[in-house]
């Protein structure tokens, strides 16, 4: 992890709250992330790649499982920058995963966006492989209950910016 | 007044009959309203002029506390005065008899356990066949001549994939298979269904069959793998592009 602007946090399991994220923080562990209005956060990994989270973005972040390198884009924006020269047979897949399907990247420069419920996708450069999910069941509820941890999470963090002044 | 923007209010009805919604609605908060015999909107102008809530839900049906469980049921019908439903709505339930406008760009509705954003549809009937109507023929590209509603339609493939599609003089009846598409690894799956005809005015039949997201039969169409973006995601993600952005994220690209 390399830079962010703005306020973006991290939810600590140790603690059960969020926690302002740090420049150079390293992630060993399956990690959830927020940005908060006009924030952003800069990933990258060791392999060539690097990944930016826009503001108002919820993800969790995974560390390198099985030679692959996964990020759970549950709102929000997560653009992936990729070296093109990078070794493809020996460095780990990168995937992005959204609610409609996961894409992994061949070598390029890409964005998904989780938005009202469904994933967009574009190429900027390069290639993406896209493996699409079947329409979802009714998820009324996975809608109102994600307003609901949404709001749950807006409150933690409000309350945490709140101690952080006093 | 509520609290908050975040603040819920419930109104479960329980009575035997539809609720009429009449007149107007206003809170600063999410308003939730619950009948599982339906709802009827009879509202006395636009959604603007008589609802205005940070976000107004409308589920035809029952639903416990925290929404993991529900049934829908009844119907939720009228628009007739105008578009009554924004993207400041939610409707849960199946819609009947309702007017063309129902729906504007960008409500969301959730209709016989399919969910469908960035409506444009105007009409779903209870037999989970959509109507939409259309007023003019525009061309999008990659799909000819077809009405922008019927293109979005169709190009729903991620949330609906319509198995048939009628095209008549001035609407076009669209069947929709409901969740009949599976995918693998991009391979998509689809029940295929038999087109039937219909005819113009002119006596021109025109049908489509459209299997796996590829239409036959109407030579303008071609196959479709991608939803057209809607114009807000696009917006997003031509930022998350922007050279600006790769600049910023190629400092720390590190071999």
């Amino acid at each position: 992890m390399m830079a962010l602007n703005g306020f973006v946090s991290k939810y600590d399991h140790k603690t059960a709250s969020f926690q302002p994220v740090q420049i150079g923080e390293i992630v060993n562990e399956k990690s959830l992330f927020l940005t908060s209005e006009g924030s952003e956060l800069i990933l990258s990994y060791p392999s060539s790649i690097v990944a930016r989270f826009g503001e108002n973005t919820r993800a969790i972040v995974s560390p390198e499982l099985d030679n692959r390198l996964e990020i759970d884009l549950q709102l929000g924006t997560v653009s992936a920058l990729l070296d093109p020269d990078r070794d493809k047979e020996k460095e780990p897949v990168f995937a992005i995963r959204g609610s409609g399907g996961v894409i992994e990247a061949v070598g390029t420069f890409y964005a998904i966006t989780e938005y009202k419920g469904q994933t967009y996708s574009a190429v900027k450069r390069g290639e993406v492989a896209k493996k699409t999910t079947p329409p979802e069941k009714p998820n009324f509820s996975a809608y109102i209950n994600h307003s609901k941890s949404m709001k749950k999470d807006q409150e933690k963090i409000g309350l945490q910016q709140r101690k952080a002044t006093q | 007044m509520q609290p908050n923007n975040s603040a819920r209010l419930y109104g479960k009805i329980m009575n035997e009959q539809p609720t009429r919604v009449q007149g107007s609605i206003y809170a600063n908060g999410h308003i939730i309203l619950i009948n599982p015999h339906g709802f009827i909107f009879e509202l006395d102008g636009t959604l603007g002029e008589s609802i205005n809530v940070a976000k107004l839900h409308v589920i035809s049906g029952t639903a416990d506390e925290d929404f993991d469980e529900y049934t829908l049921s009844g119907y939720i019908s009228g628009g007739w005065d105008g578009s009554i439903i924004s993207d400041e709505t939610i409707l849960a339930g199946p819609v009947n008899d309702v007017s063309p406008g129902f729906f504007s760009e960008g409500a969301t509705s959730i209709i016989e356990g399919e969910t469908f954003q960035d409506a444009t549809l105007k009409l779903v009937n209870s037999d989970n066949s959509l109507t939409v109507p259309i007023d003019s023929e525009i061309t999008v590209e990659g799909l000819g001549a077809v009405s922008d509603l019927a293109g979005q339609a169709v190009l729903q493939t991620g949330v609906m994939l319509a198995s048939q599609t009628q095209f008549q003089p001035t609407t076009v009846a669209s069947t929709a298979s409901t969740s009949s598409s599976t995918s693998d690894g991009g391979n998509e799956e689809s029940t295929e269904e038999s087109a039937s005809d219909s005819s113009d005015d002119s006596g021109n039949k025109a049908n489509a069959n459209i299997v796996n997201s590829t239409v036959a039969g109407v030579a303008p169409f071609s196959p479709i793998s991608e939803p057209i973006l809607s114009v807000e995601a696009s917006k997003i993600l031509e930022s998350a592009l922007s050279p600006e952005v790769e600049q910023k994220m190629s400092k720390f690209l590190t071999p």
